[in-house]
């Protein structure tokens, strides 16, 4: 340690002190259509609180440090702009509406701003205007089809649904993989948090609530910048092992004006849910004769036999009811049931900010609204935000900026998943000629179409369910910030960074007396906390010696994050609809806890030679509270070049090849463990058979514990990613188009694994060091404006994003680890097929891989459960094309993602009961292609494909349930227009304008239920798990935002 | 000023390191301890072994393979024999290897250490009863290299299900032993059946050590009149009587109740195991007044006050319409019976039968009419109606094995230990489960063409120690529970 620090401060020493003064730049902003002065244009000192605007004329005079000073150019409709500075004292701005133009400056690790030239790994950023553009309540939706390199799956359409995403593949087994979320330098919690751990209520049964992220209101943020590689994210330590989301807020700017300057949107949005997937014709019935699903005493009718009730569909078809059935209760009324159930969503989201500032102080002040109602009735998300930020000068030498959050986000969301309680369980199976609505309503009970006398079996009735059982959550979040830097030197700036960010998550569960499968109800009420303290103490200087500029700091990073839990549940209600916990009869206690800190020593070094060579240098070490004492210290380098070659060889008054940058990076990250895997402990027994019974301690005055299933390790050393970039960022054609490439080769070893064992060894998992993986992969982002004219523009940008998982090595004689799902279906991560693949029953295959075929006609089982498909996409892209005439403009987004399968599990139950879309062609012939088994020939055996070939076969095997998951999405399209300046210089208004936005208005896909986005597993490591999850939307938004 | 700076950093920053040992030691679970004492062990140990074991899968299972009950629901299911590698993995993985038995050796070890024989002895008791049924069910298994994966034995190998059975005998001496010893602390109301009663648990350890002899009746190079000598050896050392039934009392408070109860008659998980029709025909044939006990008529709709039973098929009318399970077995508060008390006389019964050569001798009349005795008792069967019944079912000498098997059959109703004698013997000789509900078809045809012989393997260990799986035991379901376990000589 002494050793390390040592070092640390050689490298701080070589930052030698030089003397620079603030001083005055003066110029003018005008707009690129017509010329003329832009007045209120916000001019802003990057990265400080220093900022002013715009006069009547488009004048300014604003003070800037030393000689790197960045000016950042924005107003409303217009593109941002940041310029250097440089030694010059005047610098005059050319605003072009709408469009976008290559950003030059971007925040990287720790919040330091550079150049895009002096970058020597791969960033990128994502505008404010493009994450309120999407319309997407969550902020990590907001992203997708914007970054290369960066996957993003939407977990479902119930509001206040998860989102996953994951940068340059799964880095690691059994870890989150899932970025670090990064606000004004703090770290946020993104969990998905959940009252009852997964072997008390498993997420199979329950589905997922939303991950935190969604907290975080797009309204009120100025950047979002993506550190994709281990370079990139270094100085972040164990934290950025799986890349950062960067986000810097809106902060305030100087104004002369009277009043602050006010900015208000709102908008309204309105979607609806993807019901395809179903077949419309066929009744509820058996072998073809008709049941109207009633209990006797509710008017039963069955057109054969005694039972009037059936959970299948496969009655007569529609339009060849029996004159039988006509006769006796008039002919069946056929509805779309899925479309009925859902109704049009309501989103209205409102946002106002008051900003300003004087010479020593700015200021900014939001406060938003999110009112989501869902496509299912009851279901809702609501989010409140204020936000403050206070940026002031404490004297000459000390500046401070103090930011707090405070956000309430309620959500009402309902069970989704694999049981009774889900009302995708009842709603997927509902036949066409049942009005479950009717029967709900006329009774007010709940029946539905297999429903008994007194309702006591059967399926629940979906509308009964909306109606009254919920999960409903209310998190109270406060993330508050404060950056003080004091200016020891000129060169030499001490900086402390400290931030809290802190929730409650009070959650419930309600579910009412009578529930099928719960027929006595139950409940729980769950507080959640999490908090998540966070310092950064950093001593940074910078000085330029002649040709040479070196940029240093070091730094000590203090992290500490606390979560508990304390969970009541109440079972067997005793009153329908009265949720206090005095009402159960049973009531049991659940308590988790955890806690971890983390403390870190980092230091980085960038030279730079003639602004054309960049060599940057980091080195942190992080000691992590999970792992053994004795190994609980790790240490990762980095280093990185960045090459202007067309500066260095003089090009860059070359045409076609202006600019042109080569770069090569190598870094390594660690990742500590999960606390409390070090030592063994006992937990309190609970003797249970999953669902189908529960035994509960304390019993009759007597507690009982019980050995541990969890082997621990007190052996563990942390992970360690190892990653390879290269990269080049090319310009073409005076700028008009840009290329920039990454390849990467980043290496995983020493994964931190439970790993499953036979459990005659005492123990079902073990903790355990093992494994080595890899991720390649090839992004590139290409720029390009095509027109560009005083009124008429048109620019493209294409991302792609290529990675290729390969799994080396597991640990010893283990070929596979378990993700999520059932034992046949699962996800799995296998040694031969790599991660996310589909394991389950399927069909034997020759060595030629064609399927083998029986005597009579239908495929042979193979003996063994095998992979069926890999949920990880070949490749993504997002291909955007804007268009701006004056103040109109037309903005659309494409998505891609192709390659990768989906598990449809509700296939297992729609082609046995009869509602899949696939059993419409139900009593036609078949010919499976394949080879007999028998003689290895072509197969002709013909197989009718009936009622029982779907019941007893086709639904029997997973093989049948792998759908494509790559879709092609128009994921949004915006038109957008501001009124012209001309026609508001005699209103109130500085800007003004409108817009209309589409989601997902075209979707192509061969997935039964059109949008393949989806996961009953939420934001988890076991992607591509569909089962009775809330559709996809698609909607429309209209949008209208003023400044004033 | 720039030097005080400087210095103070360096200060903050050194003694951030030197606190930062104590600052970081904070890797101690708060929500599970990590000791615990044999009074916590003990009821884990006993409360898993009822709810998870007596009364759970493997009786559940083989319940309806003895057509004690049907599963009326459509199929495929266990009921009609579809029952993988999967299905039987948490009761070898969670609720034997780990929760009952691992947590036994542990308390074994515990109370051996800290001088507390009587602890030890219940454990043993509970660990060789659980292994049992682990054998039985599976046949081969580990045990001698097993639960050592603190040791770094994570692939056990699988000792033959005759070295099993020894080792179960040894346990069982073992207990006996330190049952008797008057050492240490005794253990009070955490033992949840017997209270602490340390001769209550060597009678039944004897009873164990009685049936496990003539388990072996059959197995190859066993002699069954040897085996039945040493199962009435055992018994005459000191069997339990009727009060010393060893059962676990539920109580009917949510998440306290009979297994049973939750399993098949609250609804939280399905309704559909009820008695099978064949059942009910069996004891109405006999006029069997444990019916009415057994069995609970059906409460409502056209056939109420009926005894209707169910098949293992999609029943044409709503579950309503059917028998459930007697509430002296399935009532929230029922009491499991972990051992039904009957059995003692029976074993008596058969092994004086074997021991004479499979003639009837005075002593398997008694011990007969003894087991049908205590069998009504327990379901409180009046004496006339025990009277008739006896009467009426008189051991025939030509059929004497099959009337004492089937008798033992009716008085372990939802025991596993029906599957195990059925196996073994081969009475009574129970039909396929393929019958279709009267004037109805088959909709799912059973999996097997015989009635399964036992578990497949837990696809757990298919997954994690299959090269230790004997191979004789094919790793498709189907096949594999077509190969008897080692003592089904038959």
């Amino acid at each position: 340690m002494k050793k390390l620090l040592s070092s640390l401060f050689i490298l701080l020493l070589m930052a030698v002190a030089v003397i620079a003064q603030e001083r005055t730049v003066t110029g003018t902003v005008t707009a690129m259509e017509d010329g003329l002065p832009l007045p209120g244009v916000s001019v802003k000192v990057k990265g400080s609180a220093v900022g002013t605007q715009t006069g009547a004329t488009g004048n300014f005079t604003i003070q800037v440090p030393g000689n790197n000073a960045v000016l950042t150019f924005s107003y409303i409709g217009y593109t941002g702009e940041d310029v250097e500075v440089g030694s010059s004292s005047s610098v005059n701005v050319v605003l072009t509406s709408g469009t976008q133009q290559l950003g030059e400056v971007v925040v990287t690790a720790l919040g330091v701003q550079k150049s895009k030239r002096a970058l020597t790994y791969s960033v990128q950023a994502v505008k404010p205007e493009e994450l309120v553009a999407s319309r997407e309540p969550n902020i990590v939706n907001a992203l997708a089809g914007k970054v290369a390199g960066v996957q993003i799956n939407n977990s479902g359409g119930q509001a206040g649904s998860s989102s996953r995403i994951v940068i340059r593949g799964n880095t690691s087994i059994t870890g989150n993989n899932q970025p670090l979320f990064v606000i004004d330098g703090i770290p946020i919690d993104n969990s998905n948090n959940r009252a009852l751990d997964e072997n008390t209520e498993s997420a199979l049964f329950n589905g997922y609530g939303s991950n935190r992220a969604i907290d975080i209101d797009p309204n009120i943020i100025d950047d979002v910048t993506v550190l994709k590689g281990a370079s990139a994210t270094a100085l972040y330590g164990s934290r950025g092992a799986f890349g950062v989301i960067l986000i810097t807020t809106k902060k305030g700017s100087k104004t002369d004006r009277k009043f602050p300057d006010v900015s208000f949107s709102s908008n309204a949005s309105f979607d609806n849910a993807f019901t395809d997937g179903y077949q419309s014709s066929y009744l509820q019935g058996l072998n073809g004769a008709y049941r109207n699903g009633l209990p006797p005493n509710l008017g039963g009718y069955a057109e054969v036999g005694t039972a009037t009730q059936t959970s299948g569909s496969w009655g007569p078809h529609k339009d060849s009811v029996s004159q039988a059935v006509v006769g006796a209760i008039g002919r069946p009324q056929v509805i779309d049931p899925r479309k009925e159930f859902y109704r049009t969503g309501q989103t209205y989201n409102n946002f106002i900010s008051l900003s300003g500032g004087g010479d020593k102080s700015t200021y900014f002040l939001s406060y938003s609204n999110l009112d989501q109602q869902g496509v299912v009735k009851n279901n809702t998300f609501v989010r409140n935000s204020i936000q403050g930020s206070f940026s002031s000068k404490l004297g000459q030498k000390v500046s401070s900026t103090t930011s707090l959050n405070y956000v309430a986000s309620k959500n009402n969301r309902f069970t989704e998943g694999n049981g009774q309680r889900s009302y995708l369980y009842a709603l997927n199976f509902q036949p066409i000629s049942f009005n479950a609505k009717n029967v709900y309503e006329k009774n007010n009970e709940n029946a539905a179409w297999t429903a008994s006398n007194n309702f006591t079996s059967g399926f629940n009735n979906p509308y009964w369910l909306i109606n009254n059982n919920s999960v409903p959550s209310l998190v109270n979040r406060v993330i508050a910030s404060n950056e003080t830097s004091l200016e020891i030197a000129s060169w030499l700036k001490l900086t402390n960074r400290l931030g809290l960010d802190t929730y409650t998550d009070e959650q419930q569960e309600r579910v009412n007396i009578n529930t099928i499968s719960v027929p006595q109800g139950r409940m729980y009420e769950a507080v959640i906390k999490q908090t998540q303290l966070n310092n950064d103490l950093i001593l940074s200087g910078n000085k330029d010696f002649g040709d040479w500029a070196v940029n240093a700091l070091i730094g000590n990073n203090i992290n500490d994050r606390k979560y508990g839990s304390r969970t009541i549940r109440g079972e067997d209600l005793s009153q329908p609809g009265f949720y206090d916990i005095s009402g159960a009869i049973s009531t049991k206690p659940f308590q988790a806890d955890s806690r971890r800190r983390l403390v870190g020593m980092y230091a980085s070094a960038s030279v730079d030679y003639k602004n054309y060579l960049f060599l940057n240098a980091t080195a942190r070490n992080d000691w992590s509270s999970t792992l053994p004492t004795e190994n609980n210290s790790f240490f990762y380098p980095s280093a990185s070049i960045g090459f202007v070659f067309t500066d260095a060889f003089n090009m860059s008054s070359n045409k076609y090849l202006p600019y042109g940058k080569l770069r090569f990076s190598y870094a390594q990250a660690g990742n500590d463990a999960l606390p409390y895997l070090t030592s063994q402990t006992y937990q309190q027994a609970n003797p249970s058979d999953g669902t189908r019974g529960n035994f509960y301690f304390p019993f009759g005055g007597l507690n009982a514990y019980q050995t541990g299933t969890l082997l621990t390790n007190n052996n563990l050393v942390p992970e360690k990613v190892t990653e390879i970039e290269a990269g080049a960022d090319l310009r073409f054609l005076n700028n008009r188009a840009g290329l920039e490439l990454s390849l990467y080769n980043k290496t995983s070893v020493n994964q931190i694994l439970q790993q499953e064992i036979a459990s005659s060894s005492g123990y079902v998992e073990r903790v355990i060091n093992a494994g080595k993986l890899s991720n390649q992969g090839i992004e590139f982002i290409l720029n390009a404006s095509p027109v560009k004219t005083a009124d008429f523009s048109w620019d493209i940008q294409l991302n792609y994003g290529k990675n290729k998982f390969k799994l080396k090595s597991l640990a010893e004689g283990v070929d596979n680890i378990f993700l999520g799902g059932f034992e046949d279906p699962q996800i799995r991560i296998d040694k031969k097929y790599g991660y996310g693949v589909i394991w389950g029953l399927g069909f034997k295959k020759n060595d030629k891989d064609q399927l083998l075929i029986d005597d009579e006609g239908l495929p042979v089982i193979a003996d063994d459960l095998g992979p069926l498909g890999n949920v990880m996409p070949d490749w993504t892209g997002g291909f955007r094309n804007t268009f701006a005439y004056k103040g109109l403009s037309l903005s659309t987004l494409i998505d891609v993602r192709r390659g990768g399968d989906l598990l449809n599990m509700d296939l297992f139950y729609t082609t046995f009961y009869g509602t899949a879309k696939v059993t419409e062609n139900r009593n036609t012939s078949f010919v499976y292609k394949g080879v007999r088994a028998s003689d290895g020939k072509e197969n002709t055996t013909s197989i009718v494909r009936d009622q029982d070939y779907y019941r007893n076969f086709y639904s029997a095997y997973s093989e049948n349930f792998i759908e494509d998951a790559s879709f092609v999405k128009l994921r949004e399209i915006t038109l957008a227009y501001s009124l012209p300046r001309a026609v508001l210089r005699r209103s109130p208004f500085s800007s003004l304008g409108v817009s209309v936005t589409g989601r997902n208005l075209w979707i192509d896909s061969n997935f039964s239920y059109k949008d393949p986005e989806g996961s009953l597993l939420g934001d988890t490591n076991s992607q591509g798990f569909y089962h009775s999850i809330t559709p996809g939307t698609r909607g429309l938004t209209f949008g209208i935002n003023a400044k004033f | 000023m720039k030097k005080y700076s400087i210095s103070m950093l360096l200060l903050f920053i050194f003694s951030t390191f030197y606190s930062c040992k104590k600052y970081l030691d904070i890797n101690t679970d708060p929500n599970s301890p990590k000791t615990v004492t044999e009074k916590l062990m003990l009821p884990a140990v006993i409360a898993t072994f009822s709810f998870e074991v007596a009364g759970g899968s493997p009786a559940r299972v083989t319940s309806f393979w003895t057509k004690h009950l049907g599963y009326a629901t459509g199929g495929p299911h266990e009921g009609n024999y579809r029952f993988t590698g999967n299905d039987s993995d948490n009761f070898w993985r969670y609720s034997s290897y780990t929760d009952v038995m691992k947590t036994s050796n542990d308390l074994i070890n515990t109370a051996k250490v800290n001088g507390n024989p009587a602890y030890s002895a219940i454990a043993k008791v509970i660990f060789a009863w659980n292994m049992s049924y682990v054998t039985d069910a599976f046949g081969d298994a580990p045990f001698s290299e097993a639960f050592s994966g603190d040791s770094s034995v994570f692939k056990p190998k699988y000792d033959t299900q005759e070295n099993i059975y020894k080792s179960i005998q040894t346990l069982l001496d073992e207990a006996i032993t330190e049952a008797g010893q008057t050492t240490g602390v005794m253990p009070g109301g955490e033992d949840l059946i017997y209270g602490g009663d340390m001769t209550k648990w060597q009678k039944l350890a004897r009873t164990l050590k009685a049936r496990f002899h003539l388990r072996l009746s059959n197995a190859p190079g066993y002699n069954a009149a040897t085996q039945a000598n040493l199962a009435l050896e055992a018994l005459n050392a000191g069997a339990i009587s009727e009060d010393d039934m060893p059962m676990f009392k539920y109580e009917n408070a949510p998440n306290s109740e009979n297994p049973w109860y939750q399993y098949a008659i609250d609804g939280k998980w399905s309704t559909s195991p009820r008695p099978s029709i064949y059942y009910i025909n069996l004891l109405k044939s006999k006029s069997d007044p444990r019916l009415k006990a057994q069995v609970d008529a059906v409460a409502d709709g056209d056939s109420v006050g009926l005894y209707i039973g169910v098949t293992n098929d999609q029943p044409p009318l709503a579950l309503e319409n059917y028998s459930t399970i007697g509430s002296f077995y399935s009532a929230a508060d029922a009491p499991l019976y972990l051992l039904n008390y009957a059995e003692v006389p029976f074993i008596r019964a058969e092994a004086e039968y074997l021991k004479a050569n499979k003639t009837v001798t005075p002593a398997v009349t008694t011990a007969y009419n003894e087991g049908i005795t205590a069998s009504m008792n327990i379901l409180g069967i009046d004496d006339t109606e025990e009277a008739t019944y006896i009467a009426a079912n008189a051991l025939n000498p030509a059929r004497a094995y099959e009337q004492i098997m089937t008798e033992k059959y009716i008085a372990n109703y939802l025991q596993f230990e029906a599957y195990n004698d059925y196996r073994r013997t081969g009475f009574p000789n129970l039909p396929l489960n393929n019958e279709a509900y009267p004037d109805e078809t088959l909709e799912v045809e059973p999996e097997l063409d015989i009635i399964p012989l036992r578990f497949p393997y837990p696809s757990s260990e298919r997954s994690y120690n299959p090269d230790n799986i004997p191979n004789n035991v094919p790793a498709a379901y189907n096949d594999a529970m077509k190969v008897p376990v080692w003592w089904d000589g038959n």
